[in-house]
């Protein structure tokens, strides 16, 4: 009688601190338990986790109408937002960038020749490429393009460039986000370097990117309501009232940085391109829309 | 004396099992707050110079960088220090370098602080 409570206490713990009980529940592992080996390397389980757990969040609303950011469950801001995109002042980003996109470099070849579909690609970047073992951006791919035809580099978050991608992320409309699953070791090592970014407390603020976009969305930071994750990428590059001119997705990561007190990393750095990466993927099947008007 | 080694392990099971045992799906919902500067030593027991105190503070502020969670605020102080050094302001100079060098200190401990913390704020 003395022996059966002290072995099954000792049983209960030993499950416990095997993990056991935690799987039987249907509980969350621990940080500690062995989770490494299930986080980042399951990435359409994590697309379709987040893409549960919004639809739970915010009834009612679908997890691909996310693609409009903020406006999908901000019924007032939706409403002004659909006013502005009656005059958009993401326009002239996409005029002056269409000029450029069909201006020949001295070798004769225009951008056109780089980015097949008149430029409609803005759905197959970012991507994993297995020759650098690295992320590829749009952006990143704007410049090989300059740097095949002997044109020096578009500094990254300059207004041309920003052009260009606006112009890119135009005539893209409409397209599905499509990023490939990572399944090589050093493409599900790039998107894990994503997700640890995005979940990540950062600054004296002591904020994640996830405490504002998952933990908080839907709710108000100051007089803001928080968006979802879901659809970050999908509508960038994006004029932003505050800044008064384009904004592309890295300056926006940037700028979250900064607002919770961190040193933010450079644009087009491998942490910002793995976290868009990481994004991108979790955004598969969205529809692309941007550029956009963002406040 | 055989009772504690009954209930001893039965206790620990119970609270561990407690405490995993919420249906939520983000398991990390603690509810972001700025991390309070700790209080500053004195510039009066502090037997270093300002200039040493900066200079330290650099060195944990690159350390901090190293690691991905440099503070802004860090560098601010940084700044600051330098300027009010310059213009011979010796005892606030002497504060905000000890306000960089415990703001560089907070950074590096968030960096070990969230090695393992991260993995529990994303929904399975």
């Amino acid at each position: 009688m003395k022996i059966f409570p002290l072995s099954f206490s000792m049983l209960i713990l030993a499950l416990v601190i095997s993990g056991q009980v935690y799987a039987s529940t249907g509980a969350n592992t621990g940080a500690n338990s062995g989770a490494e080996t299930d986080t980042g390397e399951n990435p359409e389980q994590d697309r379709q986790a987040l893409r549960a757990y919004y639809e739970n969040l915010f009834p009612g609303v679908p997890a691909d109408a996310h693609k409009d950011g903020i406006y999908a469950i901000d019924a007032p801001s939706r409403a002004q937002w659909q006013e502005m995109e009656e005059f958009p002042l993401y326009e002239i980003a996409v005029d002056e960038g269409e000029e450029l996109f069909y201006t020949p470099f001295d070798t004769g070849v225009t951008y056109a020749d780089c980015f097949e579909n008149e430029g409609a690609v803005k759905q197959l970047y970012p991507h994993f490429d297995e020759h650098t073992s690295s992320v590829v951006t749009l952006e990143m791919a704007i410049n090989t393009c300059r740097a095949t035809n002997k044109t020096t580099a578009l500094e990254y978050g300059s207004a041309e460039l920003n052009n260009l991608s606006s112009y890119i992320a135009f005539v893209s409309r409409n397209q599905k986000v499509q990023v490939a699953e990572p399944k090589t070791a050093a493409a599900l090592a790039a998107y894990k370097a994503g997700k640890r970014f995005y979940s990540t407390r950062r600054g004296h603020l002591n904020f994640a990117c996830t405490s504002c976009h998952i933990q908080l969305a839907g709710r108000k930071l100051r007089a803001e309501k928080l968006s979802a994750s879901l659809g970050h990428v999908t509508h960038f590059p994006v004029y932003r009232f505050k800044w008064q001119e384009m904004l592309s997705l890295h300056q926006r990561f940037a700028e979250c940085n900064s607002q919770v007190g961190a040193l933010p990393f450079d644009l087009q750095g491998v942490e910002y391109r793995n976290l868009e990466y990481f994004l991108s993927y979790l955004s598969n099947g969205m529809q692309l829309n941007g550029p956009a008007t963002r406040k | 004396m055989k009772k504690p080694g009954i209930f001893l392990p039965t206790i620990v099971a119970l609270l561990l099992v407690s405490g995993c045992n919420d249906s939520g799906q983000v398991k990390d919902n603690t509810p972001p707050q700025a991390l309070s500067e700790p209080a500053l030593q004195t510039p009066a027991t502090d037997k270093r110079t300002t200039s040493e105190i900066i200079a330290n503070a650099k060195t944990l502020h690159l350390q901090a960088r190293q690691l991905g969670h440099a503070w802004s605020t860090t560098q601010d102080h940084i700044t600051e220090a330098e300027k009010l050094l310059a213009a011979k302001d010796m005892v606030s100079a002497q504060v905000s370098a000890l306000r960089a060098e415990l703001s560089a200190s907070a950074s590096i401990a968030q960096s070990h602080s969230e090695q393992n913390a991260w993995q529990d704020r994303f929904p399975k």
